[in-house]
């Protein structure tokens, strides 16, 4: 399980560096599910999503997990929209929100200590796009 | 080819003085800071100061970050207003803003580990430049 931060030599609670949650894939025509982080101290996260290259008309989603204790996985948060153009989209995830910059959504939430990503794709058949996801955490 | 951000000298979780993003006699293209590495602070204080203007350039501060790949370039806040006299103003950028003082905007972003200045100027290079010098301060 990769834990944040991913760099050695961070001391508790500094600023980790930016970290890739879904790595580039071509042609994405299923659910995207990322591992589970771990986060020590961050308060929240920017979250990056780069759609590029669409075919058809598929729509992405992303969405914010927390791993609860029996080990399922807890829907926290949604995207408001599905993105269905290509484009690098930018949700600033944290406590009362962060709307400076004119982020895609202002989140006003908490990243807790075990998270995951995914991304709901729905479309049919040749609907695909290639899709990263990225993520900046803030303390 | 991921760039080296550098660190400004800080102890642990504490306030920094203000330190030199950019300094230049005639600032006449899009220019930006070095990177910079943010262990602990949410926020900063940027400044900049203009000097006697000759012609009639404009400035537009803006903050970026790098992606995962630490070479892409992501752009978090460009400032709502240019500046096209010779002045002094400052920005406040902090988690859910900060507009109790005299700064020209108040900016609800946090400040991620990586973290550039950049500045957009307009006008003809032979004729429209002046000095041109910008420092922040860490707010943790």
């Amino acid at each position: 399980m990769p834990n944040l931060p991913q760099n050695a030599a961070l001391r508790f609670g500094e600023n980790a560096y930016p970290f890739t949650i879904l790595a580039f894939e071509d042609e994405t025509q299923a659910d995207r599910t990322s591992k589970v982080f771990i986060n020590p101290t961050g308060h929240g996260l920017y979250l990056v999503v780069v759609i590029g290259v669409l075919t058809g008309t598929p729509t992405y989603r992303p969405r914010l997990y927390m791993r609860s204790a029996s080990g399922s996985n807890l829907l926290l948060w949604a995207a408001t929209a599905v993105l269905s153009a290509a484009g690098t989209y930018r949700y600033a995830l944290y406590p009362g929100g962060l709307a400076g910059g004119s982020p895609q959504e202002s989140v006003n939430i908490m990243i807790p200590r075990e998270f995951l990503f995914d991304l709901d794709w729905v479309g049919t058949g040749s609907d695909h796009a290639d899709t990263t996801v990225e993520g900046i955490p803030l303390l | 080819m991921p760039v080296t951000p550098k660190t400004v000298q800080m102890r642990w979780n504490e306030n920094t003085v203000a330190f030199s993003l950019i300094t230049s006699a005639s600032f006449t293209v899009d220019a930006g800071s070095d990177w910079y590495v943010n262990p602990t602070a949410r926020g900063l204080i940027l400044v900049i100061t203009t000097g006697t203007l000759t012609g009639t350039p404009t400035f537009r501060p803006a903050l970026q970050t790098l992606r995962a790949d630490m070479s892409t370039v992501l752009s978090l806040w460009t400032a709502a207003a240019v500046i096209s006299t010779a002045t002094t103003v400052f920005y406040t950028i902090y988690p859910g803003g900060i507009p109790g003082g005299a700064e020209t905007e108040s900016v609800d972003i946090a400040l991620p580990r990586v973290w550039r200045l950049w500045i957009d100027y307009t006008g003809t290079p032979v004729s429209d430049y002046c000095s041109l010098a910008a420092e922040a301060a860490y707010l943790i």
